[in-house]
């Protein structure tokens, strides 16, 4: 795990979840929301807020006499100081880099204290929910030090990235508006030991929130010592990562409740058109329709992941069922076998694939997972699977590479937007790092109009975009969510726990009944 | 060759020892397959961003010179920046080492109190039913991988019966800054922290949570113990002066104790100090299992995340500990048998 | 003792080469049965999380390990004792390198030698055997070497070279012979060593394909399921590692007791 939980450099999951912990954003998501679109944005440190007609300019305005958790003043310059920050510091492997917020946001002016307007380059539909993630949030300008980039000479200044430091909690955070300031922070080698998080009552919605004054973090290794401990009584909420099994007993286990999530961690197998016979539509389409989405997830899953037919996951603006619609619930033997047919495979002549997996714990369960799609692959009676598991560093090194066939992937949002499910997977540019091949001149139009889409005409471009990826089968999709990956197990006497489909772990919202 | 000189000669071997040490793993994560550099990008990469990682990670230079870089730098106590975290490598391991220390003196503790006692135990009773159970005993505790024994002391102890935790150093109850549960984390090792500051809540805990640990890879040390100080105190029990002291009328637990076990010890002694060396392997495995952040832990993280620097720097900080520990086991050995010099 | 040890090891590798035949599921074929199922007269040991029959994957399971082990020890053989020789019988400028090579080697943390090694060369039988030979080269070096060194200075080692004996004569007549049974108990020991480890880089994720079912796979994916009180999923791969280990282990002390006639009363 990295070492910071400055909103300019940390790009990990759980640094992230700190950020929302500790800091605020000016605009967000209600908890355990439902609606992902911009109707179901809500206050934070932004009251207000407007979009310009060319959809170029965005405007917040901001609430008055809020403080940091050490006692200075916020307003509208902390904002654009934190986003310029973000922009100038440029850590190649950090999240305004993969993000290219860069290309996105030309320039950040304050008109006055409780004012703030960014001046986009071009339109983005997706600038919204962009805000809402943690990179964006600001940070208390006292608690960074200098730094020599700026954001017309961007460098990769380390010194400026505020880092875990050992001898003190407050320095380590550079955050401060959210509804937890930080109070302890133990690391041992490159792991996190224990994190202590305490009510920051400069909080703007103090004392509604934080329900719990006290929050102790403390880390494991993996599923199975988190199930033990959490089974064993040592800690009174888990969360994310558990196996199957333990899913299943904890939710019968009466002293221990479970919250499966409908997150939007969502599995898929990848084609690599690169390499022969995966450049031949026809074995493509075959795969999409073999697939048996069903026993996959009730094998090793125990039905608690949801079957998935398009890249954007259920609960996102603009789903559509699209691999249903072209191939059927699945599986459809009959279908494949026709495909395939058209190219010659039969059961005597079978296409051989080869499946690549992961085996170091990276994803939930791949092995099992690797062996549950090969049966159901081969039980088409004309399709042979060999199956070939590398640990994480070597499939990670491969896929860019190019040299693999199919091999199953994952994706945990960066923030919750469609554009964040299509672009970085079926764009001929954007989708470089899958290094699978795929160019199509039609989606990449229809991908650069849903970066202008505005909400009368997005519907419809999304849907010709999942469509089209139905069609063309560069992604299988497979399942998201489920309680394996984003799940949280509580006892009985803990309440407030809101999982939705941000990913977003609210601290701020548990409290302990009784 | 006179003992001084050959403390001195045994002294100056380590260096190349550990030299060639470094450079065996120096090449070794280096053929590793997977690249560290784009290990630091989930997902999409542009190639300037690469190149620059790369660059930080002083990857884009030829592999003499990053060995050149790497060996000055050892020399001057410097064990680089970790390529995963871009932090100093060398305080990462110190914060580390003493959950290991921990768990191995505690498990030497139990594998030398078991072995021994049991290994005497049956050479006093040898060629009967006891000596026979005995034996079977060390054999199947020596075959029982380290895990299994680890999962199924968890499950009984911490998940069917809640008397012990199921992982981790300590329970970590609201701390006053520094501290984890009340404990001032002055040497990292919670139970001399514990005792040091007088707090007693603290020393419980902490014992409470190396029980299980140090008892699974502690009972698997146990067989080696056991053998040995059995063969031993067998052939110490058999010797002259052995016979000649029981001739005498000394009682029996007298000629055991003072000529047989004082003999048996020795190698018992010398013994401790080779299986240190093998206790790492059981480390990593036990520290796995028990959610124990030591350097066994840090080893496989850094493989899993190919932080060359940090591999090396755990390797070379692990092969100076046991080639000074073994240092010291040559070093008694040639105090004790003259016969044996270089 | 050794008799013990021996019909263990007999069994369980005849268990093994049979399997085909005797098991009475494919061992990798899921869903036969209720997942995480209890021990029944149709599995007598119980199914796993994914259905698998585990009495049939505890036939089956145990051929990478024996492989492995067998194998790397036949590479420790083959190279650790002609090292060891040489090096005993050699004078400073031969042995000197050779030890420190050792040495260094024996201070390697045996285990992340063996993942890194894994990691390096990939997966299968051949790579892992290599892997975990690599570890313990070093130890039948030792051994062999110490030995050779007392052996050498002995009245009828120097007869045969004042007699004209060559030195390969003389190594491989006379001082290897003598060397062997040492090694025997070695040998014994590490490849209950070589199982206990194979176990554990299964457990690590680094282990042979997941289409052969294997002791150390199965443990550590039982856990899971152990967690969640499905006992027998652990339980009996973990018997069986330690009874193969156990096996060789029993042999090993048995030889030890056997050519150590001083231990006899």
């Amino acid at each position: 795990m990295q070492t910071t939980i400055d909103p300019a450099d940390a790009y990990d999951y759980f640094g992230i979840n700190m950020i929302d912990n500790l800091g605020a954003p000016l605009i967000d998501f209600a908890p355990g929301t439902t609606n992902t679109g911009p109707s179901g944005l809500v206050p934070a440190l932004a009251t207000k807020w407007s979009e310009s007609a060319d959809g170029l300019t965005y405007t917040f305005i901001l609430r008055s006499g809020v403080k940091y958790d050490d006692g200075t003043p916020f307003n509208s310059t902390d904002v654009a100081f934190s986003v310029n920050r973000g922009m100038a510091i440029y850590d190649p492997n950090g999240a305004f880099n993969g993000l290219g917020v860069s290309s996105i946001i030309g320039s950040v002016t304050t008109p006055n204290a409780t004012a703030v307007t960014f001046h986009l380059k071009a339109p983005f539909s997706a600038f919204l929910s962009m805000m809402t993630f943690g990179i964006m949030y600001p940070v208390n300008p006292n608690k960074v030090s200098k730094f020599s980039c700026t954001v017309a000479a961007p460098c990769n200044d380390e010194t400026g990235i505020v880092n875990f430091t050992s001898s003190s909690a407050a320095a380590s955070n550079p955050n401060g508006l959210g509804p937890y300031t930080l109070t302890s922070w133990t690391r041992s080698g490159t792991k996190d030991v224990q994190m202590v998080l305490t009510a920051n009552p400069n909080y703007w919605d103090y004392p509604a929130y934080p329900k719990t004054h006290t929050i102790i973090i403390k880390f494991y290794p993996d599923a199975t010592s988190l199930a033990a401990a959490i089974k064993s009584g040592d800690v009174d909420i888990a969360y994310r990562q558990f196996a199957t099994t333990d899913i299943e007993s904890m939710m019968t286990n009466p002293s221990l409740k479970v919250y499966p999530s409908p997150g939007a961690f969502i599995q898929y197998l990848v084609i690599n058109e690169n390499n022969a016979p995966y450049n031949d539509i026809n074995v493509r389409q075959g795969i999409a329709a073999a697939i048996n989405r069903t026993d996959l997830i009730n094998t090793v899953f125990a039905g608690t992941a949801t079957p998935l037919y398009s890249q954007i996951p259920v609960g996102m603006a603009y789903h559509t069922d699209a691999f249903k619609t072209a191939y059927g619930a699945g599986p459809n033997y009959t279908l494949a076998r026709q495909l395939l047919a058209k190219s010659g495979y039969t059961a005597s002549n079978k296409l051989t694939i080869s499946l690549t997996y992961e085996t170091t714990g990276h994803y939930p369960q791949s092995p099992d997972q690797a062996q549950v799609m090969a049966k159901d692959l081969e039980a088409s009676g004309v399709i042979t699977v060999n199956l070939q598991g590398v640990d994480w560093p070597t499939m990670h090194t491969d896929v860019r590479a190019g040299s693999l066939g199919v091999f199953e992937y994952g994706w945990y949002p960066d923030f919750i937007d469609p554009y964040d499910y299509t672009t970085p997977f079926l764009s001929s540019t954007g989708a470089s790092w899958l290094n699978d091949g795929y160019n199509s001149s039609a989606m990449d139009s229809l991908l650069s109009q849903s970066l202008s889409a505005t909400t009368s005409t997005a519907s419809s471009i999304y849907g010709q975009i999942q469509t089209l990826q139905a069609q063309n089968v560069p992604i299988v999709p497979l399942y998201q969510g489920g309680s394996n990956c984003c799940g949280a197990v509580t006892k009985t006497t803990v309440g407030g726990v809101y999982l939705d489909v941000t990913l977003i772990f609210r601290l701020y919202t548990i409290y302990e009944t009784t | 060759m006179s003992l001084k000189s050959y403390i001195i000669t045994r002294a100056l071997l380590t260096i190349p020892t550990v030299l060639l040490l470094v450079t065996i793993v120096f090449l070794i994560v280096r053929v590793l397959p997977g690249d560290p550099a784009l290990l630091h990008f989930g997902k999409t990469v542009n190639p300037t961003a690469l190149a620059a990682v790369k660059h930080a990670l002083g990857l884009d230079v030829p592999i003499y010179a990053q060995y050149y870089n790497y060996i000055t730098g050892l020399f001057q106590g410097n064990l680089g920046i970790a390529f995963s975290n871009e932090q100093p490598v060398a305080p990462q391991i110190l914060s580390a080492f003493p959950a290991t220390l921990e768990l191995s003196i505690g498990s030497m503790m139990v594998a030398v109190i078991v072995g021994v006692l049991l290994g005497v135990r049956s050479s006093r009773k040898y060629g009967s039913v006891e000596d026979v159970v005995i034996r079977t005993f060390g054999v199947v505790v020596y075959s029982i991988p380290v895990f299994f024994l680890g999962l199924i002391l968890i499950s009984v102890f911490a998940i069917a019966f809640h008397i012990l935790p199921s992982g981790g150093r300590i329970e970590g109850l609201v701390p006053t800054g520094g501290t984890i549960f009340g404990v001032h984390v002055r040497t990292g090792l919670y139970t001399v922290d514990s005792v040091l500051a007088g707090n007693l809540g603290g020393l419980v805990d902490a014992l409470r949570h190396l029980v299980l640990p140090c008892t699974a890879l502690g009972l698997y040390i146990s067989a080696v113990f056991l053998r040995i100080t059995r063969s031993n105190m067998l052939e110490a029990l058999g010797q002259e002066y052995v016979t000649a002291a029981k001739a005498r009328g000394l009682k029996e637990r007298t000629v055991l104790f003072s000529y047989g076990l004082r003999n048996g010890l020795l190698p018992v002694l010398t013994i401790m100090g080779l299986e240190f060396a093998g206790l790492m392997g059981g480390a990593i495995l036990t520290e796995t299992t028990f959610a124990w952040n030591g350097i066994g832990t840090y080893i496989v993280t850094a493989i899993t995340d190919r932080d060359y620097i940090a591999i090396q720097g755990a390797v070379v900080f692990f092969g100076i500990l046991v080639s000074l520990v073994s240092l010291v086991v040559d070093i008694l050995y040639a105090y004790l048998d003259p016969r044996i010099r270089y | 003792m050794v008799v013990i040890g021996i019909a263990i090891v007999v069994f369980l590798v005849a268990m093994t080469v049979l399997s085909p035949v005797i098991a009475p599921h494919n061992p990798t074929a899921l869903s036969v049965g209720p997942a995480d199922s209890a021990p029944s007269l149709a599995f007598p040991m119980g199914t796993n999380r994914l259905g698998e029959d585990i009495f049939s994957r505890m036939i089956a399971g145990g051929s990478t390990m024996m492989e492995v082990a067998g194998l790397s020890v036949l590479i420790c053989f083959l190279i650790g004792v002609p090292l060891g020789l040489v090096a005993g019988y050699s004078r400073r400028m031969v042995d000197s390198p050779l030890s420190l090579l050792m040495d260094s080697l024996y201070a390697f943390p045996g285990l992340v030698l063996a993942i890194a090694i894994a990691a390096v060369l990939g997966r299968g039988v051949v790579n892992l055997s290599i892997a975990i030979a690599v570890v313990y080269i070093p130890t039948y070096f030792r051994v062999v070497r110490s030995q050779v060194l007392t052996i050498k200075e002995l009245p009828f080692v120097e007869a045969v070279k004042v007699e004209g004996g060559g030195t390969l004569n003389v190594l491989f007549r006379q001082i290897f012979p003598n060397v062997l049974p040492s090694i025997a108990v070695i040998a014994s020991i590490n490849v209950a060593d070589s199982v206990i480890t194979e176990a554990g880089l299964t457990y690590l994720g680094l282990g042979v394909n997941v289409a052969a079912p294997d002791w150390g796979f199965d443990i550590y994916y039982g856990y899971q399921s152990l967690l969640a009180g499905a006992w027998w999923t652990v339980l009996f791969p973990g018997l069986m590692v330690v009874l193969l280990a156990g096996g060789f282990t029993f042999i090993g002390e048995g030889l030890s007791e056997v050519l150590n006639p001083r231990l006899r009363r």
